[in-house]
């Protein structure tokens, strides 16, 4: 039996995907659909006079044009950020209100998306302005929750004065990161059809459970009269997970008119009706003893948010489970300004914080005298600083050896600016990754035959991320089966529940889920064949068989395939539900997933705390006269548990740190201050990163084992390469010309200015 | 799939633009075919929809298009052939990169009675009809040269022109003129990996 697990296995969607078979939502076109497309706002803040809609109607192929005081039967859900399933709290076209630029004012059907896109350009709005702001005021901000320690958006551990009096050396830093857009390939879509009072919606989604009970709800319909299909998602990072405006708008739209109704929203348009990363400002206060020891770790994170959500991603509960320190304190602000709810975006707590921090602890270290990977070793716990429990497994250093010795780091020049090649400025630079073992309840269906297949069936998601394979290799592995015997079957809403594709938790969750239910299917086996008057196990106890990877075997050496042992069973197949319910799960955490919700336990447990790690390092050069900057190499070694396939998991794991050479270099969603709106709202004025400027991005995966976490021992990857990229550039930029860069993204204006 | 540089040689149409990247290409082409309809006396733009047939995957298939449909909306949604994506709809990613004629092209840049006469392939039509996939399609998913795979069928097509152009001649060539087509998943050294081993692998 070849190994399944912690080797490279082809995704089993391969085909399908090089092929174009792979169905994704907008590749659904059930018969007479129409098409929508949506006129947004020009202004920012305001509120419509009027609206006319004559010359979009009179367009030839234009069948309806929907406006908040003609779109009947339009539904709206309560947001994320006030514990419900929707993007935003606050819903276009219920009103005149006009609250951020990019909202939808209007929405019209068509027989042609041509037609509707024509059509939406005709709708000619009046509008009442009033004054807007994009960007958030770092001054006028507010801490989450005041005064409910509980939450710990404030959080002190000894003295931090004391800590800071008592350094041989300080740093005091603030640095900046940008909005930020997903801009996933595939553009948002949502398709909707009703037949009578049952509605099928086709939409990539990042939690298919989310949406039924969520348009259910809304709509008062039983969750089994609403169908939500999203068996390939094209990219999501965090843009597909909640209930959007422009979904609800095209639901009712399709209810209106009678018709299938498929909307495919615009590139610019993805920047104002889905979420985004805001903008944050994040200052660090650090000490050290003369040996490089910190004394004192401050963190404040403000963030921006719109001014009717409360947008928290709370960086700081992350930055503080790094680093040994007697004295902590951290802090999580909010500042409003005048935009769409932003939202989680790969990393969301983490890649603005890391780049902050790790930039900081570079500067202390230099400042210290020490070698950067030192100073991090003379800092590293394997107790939680704050939570003051053990890690469940921790190979911070491990991965900092692993990544140096590949890399080279032995090589780098100690002083400043003292490596060059030709008219090239060279540096080296490095930082931590980290990313919390998140932890959701998930039901699978395992179905074994004694032909030799099996099918899994659970509403989790591939949104890239190999989940589809590596769910036929969990079962393929316990059930003793080739991984192509195994289908899976995702991205339903009546499936059983599985978590939210988010926060990397679908491998550990989910796939413990199918785990279990392989091991559930060998002990109805055991006991059916045990039971037997013939047989290898005949009269064994049932209760002492074990699952060995496709073998049953009893206590005193009896043997038999789980395969040969299926065909004495008389159904020749057994169905069994596989649960995993991680002893940090509370009734309420389990309760608000079943519901729809995201009941997330960890990463800090009354036990453990539950992260992976990874170190980065990268080469950097920067030309002497034109000032352009390369990364020629970008290397991370990780740890993060069982590695269920290495070829997904490689990708994974490389495709952040291209992420996090994004944040670097190219990623900012750019303002239109004077109006109060995003400015590059497209793929080509937003840059991400290019073939051209991907050059070697090395990944190696370290050996972890961690029991605590899940049956599998899985920690999720799915955002820990890209934690640590931008402070690892930043900071080689710092070796190769001395400055200390501290607003993302790094430009060549910022090499030229002093 | 041949690997005979396609025939460049088309009225006002230089081999240069051509080769300078899939949205010049279907510039060039938007440039071409106006030219043509001034020449044939066609002044008055006519918004009718008309009947035109296109050679699709060695079929010739009829449909009813407006003039302002775009080709990756006829393929889409009037021909069913959904395995062309939409990335952008406005020639900025390379999600909707055809070939027509040998020559990638952004299918969303050209208006669908544009591409009659041309010699249309898409993602549908690389395999063959036994099932066999092309070179280009086995090597993307050996070296896991996608992860959502919504960029794919554009890359593919894209990978396929980049060696018939002769762009393929190293990584960093093969780098720069596979930038047309982006990749938000961050797979561009599998991509390159990918085409590296079907150039090689006809080379040898």
């Amino acid at each position: 039996m070849a190994q399944t697990i912690n080797t490279e296995v082809t995704r089993t969607d391969a085909r399908r995907k090089v092929t174009g078979t792979a169905s994704y939502a907008a590749d659904m076109i059930p018969a007479g659909m129409l098409h929508g497309a949506m006129a947004c706002s020009a202004i920012a803040v305001g509120s419509v006079t009027s609206i006319d809609t004559s010359a979009a109607e009179a367009e030839p192929g234009v069948v309806a044009v929907y406006t908040h005081e003609t779109l009947p039967d339009y539904k709206t859900v309560k947001g994320f950020y006030a514990g419900g399933p929707g993007s935003s709290s606050f819903w276009p076209m219920e009103g005149t209100e006009i609250r951020y630029a990019g909202q939808p004012l209007a929405y019209v059907v068509a027989e042609s998306a041509a037609a509707a896109r024509r059509g939406a350009d005709l709708v000619s709005v009046e509008y009442s302005e009033s004054g807007a702001a994009i960007h958030m005021d770092p001054e006028e901000s507010f801490v989450v929750g005041a005064g409910e320690d509980s939450e710990g958006m404030i959080l002190t551990k000894g003295d931090l004065q004391a800590g800071l009096d008592g350094a041989s050396q300080t740093v005091d830093m603030t640095f900046t990161t940008p909005f930020q857009h997903h801009n996933p390939m595939e553009m948002f879509a949502a398709t909707a059809e009703w037949r009578g009072d049952r509605l099928t919606v086709w939409m990539p989604s990042q939690s298919v459970r989310t949406l039924r009970a969520g348009i259910a709800g809304a709509y008062g319909l039983p969750e089994t009269s609403v169908r939500v299909i999203s068996p390939f998602v094209g990219g999501a990072f965090g843009s597909k997970a909640g209930i959007t405006p422009y979904a609800m708008l095209t639901i009712a739209a399709s209810k209106a008119v009678g018709a299938p109704v498929r909307l495919i929203v615009t590139r610019p348009q993805m920047y104002t009706v889905a979420t985004f990363r805001p903008e944050t400002q994040q200052r660090f206060r650090l000490g050290a003893d003369a040996e490089g020891r910190l004394t004192a770790f401050e963190h404040v994170e403000t963030a921006q948010t719109p001014r009717f959500d409360d947008v928290v991603n709370p960086g700081t509960h992350i930055t503080r489970a790094m680093y040994a320190c007697p004295n902590i304190r951290t802090e999580q602000r909010l500042s409003r300004s005048d935009t769409n709810t932003g939202g989680f975006m790969r990393a969301p707590n983490e890649m603005q914080t890391f780049f902050g921090l790790e930039s900081a602890m570079d500067a202390l270290a230099l400042k210290v005298g020490m070698d950067p990977v030192e100073f991090r070793r003379a800092n590293d716990t394997m107790t939680h600083p704050t939570a003051d429990v053990p890690f469940s497994s921790r190979s911070l250093m491990e991965s900092y050896d692993a990544v140096a010795q590949g890399f080279g780091w032995s090589e780098r020049g100690r002083e400043i600016g003292s490596m060059t090649d030709g008219d090239w400025l060279v540096g080296y630079g490095c930082a931590t990754a980290t990313y919390p073992t998140n932890i959701l309840a998930s039901n699978a269906r395992v179905r074994m035959q004694a032909t030799g297949s099996a099918y899994v069936e659970l509403a989790a998601h591939d949104v890239g991320t190999g989940t589809y394979t590596i769910m036929a290799q969990v079962a393929a592995a316990r059930l003793g089966l080739p991984v192509e015997a195994v289908d899976v079957v995702m991205g339903e809403g009546d499936l059983p529940v599985a978590p939210i594709s988010g926060g990397s938790t679908t491998a550990a969750s989910a796939g413990s889920a199918v785990h279990d239910g392989c091991m559930k299917i060998a002990r109805q086996v055991a006991e059916v064949v045990s039971s037997m008057a013939e047989g290898p196990l005949a009269g064994v106890d049932p209760s002492r068989v074990t699952l060995d990877d496709g073998t049953l075997r009893g206590p005193d050496g009896q043997s038999q395939s789980l395969a040969e042992a299926l065909q004495m069973v008389p159904e020749g197949e057994v169905e069994v539900v596989g649960t995993f319910r991680h002893p940090a799960l509370t009734p309420e955490l389990i309760h608000a997933t079943f519901a729809g919700g995201y009941g997330t336990a960890g990463p800090v447990t009354p036990e453990m705390a539950m992260f992976a790690f990874g170190a980065e390092m990268a080469e950097v050069r920067i030309h002497r006269y034109t000032h352009e900057i390369r990364v020629p190499r970008l290397h991370g070694a990780f740890a993060a548990g069982t590695w269920l396939n290495r070829k997904t998991s490689h990708s994974q794991l490389m495709g952040g740190m291209v992420w996090g050479m994004g944040s670097a270099l190219h990623e900012v969603t750019e303002t239109d201050t004077p109006r109060a709106r995003f400015l590059n709202a497209n793929i080509a004025e937003y840059l991400i990163p290019v073939n051209a400027d991907v050059r070697e991005v090395r990944v190696e995966m370290l050996e972890e084992r961690d029991d605590y976490v899940n049956p599998l021992g899985v920690k999720g990857i799915g955002e820990l390469g890209i934690v640590g990229t931008a402070a690892a550039i930043g900071n080689a930029i710092h070796h190769a010309t001395g400055k200390r860069l501290t607003a993302l993204p790094f430009r060549i204006s910022d090499m030229v200015s002093a | 799939m041949s690997k005979t540089p396609p025939d460049l040689r088309r009225p006002g149409v230089s081999r240069r633009g051509f080769l300078q990247g899939s949205s010049v290409v279907a510039g060039s082409l938007g440039i071409a075919a106006s030219a043509q309809a001034q020449a044939q006396g066609e002044t008055e733009p006519d918004s009718a929809a008309r009947t035109i047939r296109l050679n699709v995957n060695g079929t010739s298939r009829q449909l009813t298009v407006e003039p302002r449909t775009t080709l990756v909306e006829a393929l889409r949604d009037t021909l069913g052939l959904t395995g062309t994506k939409i990335g952008c709809n406005q020639g900025q990613c390379g999600a909707c990169t055809i070939l027509m004629d040998g020559i990638r092209v952004n299918s969303c840049l050209t208006l669908a009675v544009m591409a009659e006469g041309v010699e249309i392939v898409t993602v549908e039509g690389l395999a063959d009809p036994t099932g066999d996939l092309h070179p280009m399609q086995t090597a993307f998913s050996e070296n896991d040269a996608f992860q959502c795979g919504y960029c794919t069928p554009g890359q593919i097509l894209s990978a396929i022109a980049c060696i018939d152009e002769g762009h393929a001649g190293d990584a960093a060539e093969i780098r720069e003129y596979m930038s047309g087509n982006l990749c938000r998943c961050g797979a561009y050294p599998n991509i390159v990996a990918a085409i590296e081993q079907v150039r090689d692998s006809q080379q040898g």
